[in-house]
């Protein structure tokens, strides 16, 4: 046990003497950030009544109504009167849409002339925006069911109408189409969705904290094997009769321990209600990570190949496994190595609780842990010092060379090189893949009906005939699984005692549970809420009818009754338009932003790689560097232009795959240029030693996290957004590329080589 | 170099000090001939290594100047005494490395680092990671990627320390191939016999000043 012990002290010795408390202040800090940042999500999870505008050019005592009604909805604090004023005005005084209503648009609706109500939403306020957009189109789809209904209805009692009966029937319409519209009950209330939003961003989050710990404390504990073992120092341990399993098992628990703090404060932030599952998932899946990275470390020729090797495992399991993209979107060829992953067992894990799939990870780790045993055992009795390389041909001149050799010795040769295209490649694929994916369009909606009656058919026939949505029948315990893969994009549940309901006009048991692309969330919610009201109006319009006629409907009377109405409502007009700030449809979505992973690759990469310049032997040929005529300036030139390079190959082979915008090219470019910058001058200030090694991963996986690579911060709170606005990745995903290239201009001062 | 004159490196009232009072070198002046090899001795912290800096350019002189033959400032190398080598890269493109840094042409590097690997016993280890090498190895791979610069000027601090006797004979032998090509070498050792069997002239420095100098 003593010999444990000090096993252990040193291994926690040698991870705090590589920046280890700058390592754990981060995550810390950062923890703290998203708490604070999550505290201001379950804010705005629960909106607080905010104020629109309504610029009314109609006029009419119908107008007036409408928006006397409208201060009555309680979402709305304040109904500002429009006037003559501007959107831009009015969306500064904190209305979070305008709504104008033009003139004569009640009379044009019951004549069915083209027209549009036109809604303008606050881009500064996309939570409200979403929600008051969902409210908006609900509404104006029941105005249009209730419209269709009762043109049906009034040609069906009285057939083609005289100015007088149209009158009355202006008149009736409008009445009950307000009290109808602005008293409705929206079949998923407001609360319900922006809840769901709320465990969207936060489910992704909470997934990707505890991914970078299962990961990066790992990574860190064993980093120091191949120096253990080149230098002697297991031999001598192994000499004085030390067992192999103490050793390996302190590393195991070094990073345990160096776990916990920050695991503690993720699990009482994001995990309360699951402590327990949340903490044995966590455990198991941090061995299986171990497990892996102990055997990349124990076949890596150096600290720095493992390094290397570690941080593709990290990357690709990051990518691939749900981290920074839901698997739903993953392109399906990836969805077999995905459930190989560490986040995916995690994300399945915290979500179903322990089950045989779990064994994985332990499996993981303790196959990892026995085949590390035996070959390092083996490593001891074998001349490791002898290893021919691969000559490659050089560049002519005196910078291209250097800097060849540069990125060579960075990259740690051929494969490394090779290994990161391909991550650059899958990077850009995935992230193609993801966004494309994400843009609301062909929905899928698995359908799970517990009610027969006719009414949740009459739905499930409605929605069918919907176009761009497809609905795919599924048992309740299938739901989670299609969600997980995509195969659907939410999961509608139709309760039981829907038909009921809906005839007593009660609220109808419905749910819809999506997956993690929000647009799509509302997109179907939207859907189904106007199909079950036009179900709803018509089944009252029935009703009106046999009071109109004073007797009951006959059978063939309501099927050619409902025909009618099915036939005026494919007939009306669209009702609104919607427009953002500058005309575009207002951006709304929890999936990373396409650029994100492409930033987080590009400096994750220079970071890493970059951490080579910091090591004892580059330091020193830097120093001697000096001595020759022009050598400063070409020992930081050839610096600069390797990282340059590295990033340019990155960042152009992901965006070839992600295919972008021009803009983005010149937002990446810049961005590499400043990250470049960054790096060398990091690689400097932070001295040497394998403190850049330790800190590399962490901090570029921290930045892109808050620079919003991973989920858009405004989905947050506006100060989180603006701390973004201080990593390079979140100028780069604004498209500020002339900070970035003013940040690269301070760098390249901050890092300049400097004489004694 | 001009017809008629022999270059010089000239230090005048030299000084150069790391805090008021503190460590360093000088004031000293000196003259090194071309083709002169100049011996530095002296204890731990006398200001060899310093003064060597200084020579190289990593220092500048706090006062006094230090004046270098303007066809030298290229043709200058300076082998420190830690092992500078890029420890994940295999000697050959190390020497490679150096080559470029000291703007060699490309066509000249590969015949000049087969030549200088074959003098001091490296050749069948060119394509192995510095990394994995012997102390001894390193020190010699160290001198061939300084002589990659066909140097006028070569500054050396402690060639020889920490390797073994062979690998001492192999670097003292290049150096007194180079002494007889003209080569002008500043050499720091605490070895008197190896200072006295390549050098013309050995200095002792004692608190950053010369307290004994020796003409062989």
């Amino acid at each position: 046990m003593k010999r444990f012990c000090a096993l252990l002290a040193k291994d926690l010795r040698l991870f705090f003497r590589r920046s280890g408390v700058v390592s754990m202040a981060l995550s810390l800090v950062l923890l703290g950030a998203l708490a604070l940042g999550g505290g201001d999500l379950s804010r705005g999870a629960y909106v607080e009544p905010f104020p629109i505008a309504v610029r009314d050019e109609d006029q009419t005592l119908m107008s007036a109504s409408l928006m006397g009604q409208m201060k009555q909805v309680e979402l709305f604090s304040e109904i500002i009167d429009g006037g003559s004023a501007t959107d831009a005005s009015l969306m500064a005084r904190g209305a979070a849409a305008v709504v104008t209503i033009p003139k004569d648009f009640f009379y044009d609706l019951y004549t069915m002339e083209p027209v549009n109500v036109e809604l303008a939403l606050n881009e500064d306020m996309p939570l409200e925006s979403s929600l008051i957009r969902a409210v908006f189109t609900s509404v104006m789809d029941i105005i249009a069911a209730n419209e269709s209904v009762h043109l049906a209805v009034y040609d069906f009692c009285y057939g083609p109408l005289d100015q007088q009966e149209q009158a009355q029937l202006w008149e009736e319409f409008s009445n009950r189409l307000l009290r109808d519209a602005l008293g409705r009950q929206l079949v998923f209330d407001t609360e319900l969705m922006a809840n769901d939003t709320a465990d969207t961003v936060q489910s992704a989050l909470r997934l990707c904290a505890l991914s970078m710990l299962c990961l990066f404390f790992p990574m860190a504990s064993v980093q120091a094997v191949p120096a253990e073992r080149d230098t002697g120092l297991l031999a001598r341990y192994r000499a004085a009769g030390g067992s192999m399993l103490p050793f390996l098992l302190a590393k195991l628990v070094t990073g345990l321990l160096l776990t916990l703090p920050t695991l503690a404060v993720v699990l009482a932030l994001f995990c309360r209600e699951i402590l327990l599952r949340s903490l044995l998932t966590v455990l198991l899946v941090y061995v299986g990570a171990w497990g892996v990275l102990l055997v990349l470390a124990v076949t890596a020729r150096d600290g720095a190949a493992a390094q290397r090797r570690g941080n593709v495992f990290l990357l690709l399991n990051l990518l691939v496994g749900g981290a920074v993209y839901p698997l739903s979107l993953l392109p399906d060829w990836l969805h077999g190595a995905a459930r190989l992953t560490l986040p995916y067992q995690l994300a399945v894990g915290l979500e179903t609780g322990l089950s045989p799939a779990m064994l994985w990870p332990l499996a993981l780790g303790v196959g990892g842990m026995l085949w590390s045993w035996r070959q390092l055992e083996h490593s001891l009795a074998v001349d490791r010092r002898s290893r021919a390389r691969l000559e490659m041909p050089l560049p002519p001149g005196r910078w291209a060379g250097p800097t060849a050799l540069k990125s060579r010795a960075m990259s740690g040769g051929v494969l490394g090189v090779l290994a990161l295209c391909a991550v650059a490649l899958l990077c850009g694929a995935v992230s193609r893949q993801a966004t494309s994916n994400s843009t609301p369009g062909a929905l899928t909606v698995a359908v799970v009906q517990e009610d027969q009656s006719p009414q949740a058919t009459d739905l499930l026939e409605r929605l069918e005939q919907v176009e761009g949505l497809a609905l795919h029948p599924v048992e309740r315990n299938k739901t989670a699984s299609v969600l997980r893969w995509g195969d659907a994009e939410g999961v509608l549940t139709i309760g039981e005692g829907y038909g009921t309901a809906l005839a007593d006009g009660e609220p109808p048991p419905l749910s819809y549970e999506s997956a993690a692309a929000a647009a799509s969330n509302q997109a179907a919610r939207e859907i189904v809420a106007g199909q079950v009201t036009a179900q709803r109006a018509r089944l009252r319009g029935l009703d009106d009818t046999e009071w109109l006629l004073e007797r009951p409907l006959t059978a063939e009377e309501e099927t050619e009754l409902l025909a009618a109405m099915d036939r005026r409502y494919e007939e009306l007009p669209p009702l609104y338009a919607v427009t953002a700030g500058a005309g575009a449809a207002a951006p709304w979505s929890a999936t990373a932003p396409p650029l994100g992973g492409t930033l987080l690759l590009i400096l994750f990469t220079l970071l890493t790689w970059g951490a080579w310049m910091a090591r004892p032997d580059a330091v020193r040929v830097e120093q001697r560097m000096a001595s020759v005529h022009g050598g400063r300036r070409l020992s930081y030139g050839t610096d600069l232009l390797s990282l340059w390079l590295t990033g340019a190959v990155v960042g152009g082979l992901s965006l070839c795959a992600l295919g972008v915008e021009p803009a983005d090219w010149l937002s990446v470019g810049a961005y590499v240029l400043a990250v470049g910058a960054v790096v060398r001058a990091v690689t400097r200030l932070a001295g040497v030693g394998g403190r850049v090694d330790l800190l590399a991963p962490f901090l570029a996986l921290i930045t892109s996290l808050l620079g919003g690579c991973f989920c858009p911060l405004d989905q947050f709170s506006p100060w989180l957004e603006r701390l973004s606005w201080l990593t390079p990745q979140g100028l780069a995903l604004q498209g500020c590329w002339p900070v970035l290239l003013a940040v690269t201009v301070v760098f390249l001062w901050l890092g300049r080589p400097k004489t004694h | 170099m001009e017809h008629g004159t022999r270059a010089q490196l000239r230090l005048e009232q030299m000084e150069k000090r790391f805090g008021p009072g503190g460590p360093g070198v000088g004031p000293l002046s000196l003259v090194l001939d071309q083709g002169e090899v100049l011996g530095l001795q002296g204890r731990n912290g006398a200001g060899k290594s310093t003064l060597l800096k200084v020579l190289a350019g990593l220092y500048r002189p706090d006062r006094g100047t230090v004046e270098r033959p303007p066809q030298w400032e290229r043709f200058t190398a300076y082998v420190p005494q830690e092992i500078a080598l890029y420890e994940s890269l295999s000697a050959w493109d190390n020497l490679q490395f150096w080559g470029r840094v000291y703007g060699m042409p490309s066509k000249i590097l590969p015949v000049r680092g087969r030549w200088l690997l074959e003098q001091l016993d490296l050749l069948d280890r060119a394509r192995d990671t510095v990394g994995a090498f012997s102390g001894g190895m390193q020190r010699r791979l160290q001198l061939a990627t300084a002589l990659m610069a066909s140097p006028q000027l070569l500054l050396l601090d402690e060639p020889t320390a920490g390797a073994d006797p062979q690998s001492v004979e192999q670097i003292l032998s290049l150096l007194l191939h180079l002494r007889g090509q003209g080569c002008t070498m500043v050499l720091i050792s605490h070895h008197r016999s190896e200072l006295e069997r390549v050098c013309s002239r050995i200095v002792t420095l004692d608190q950053g000043m010369v307290v004994e100098e020796q003409r062989l």
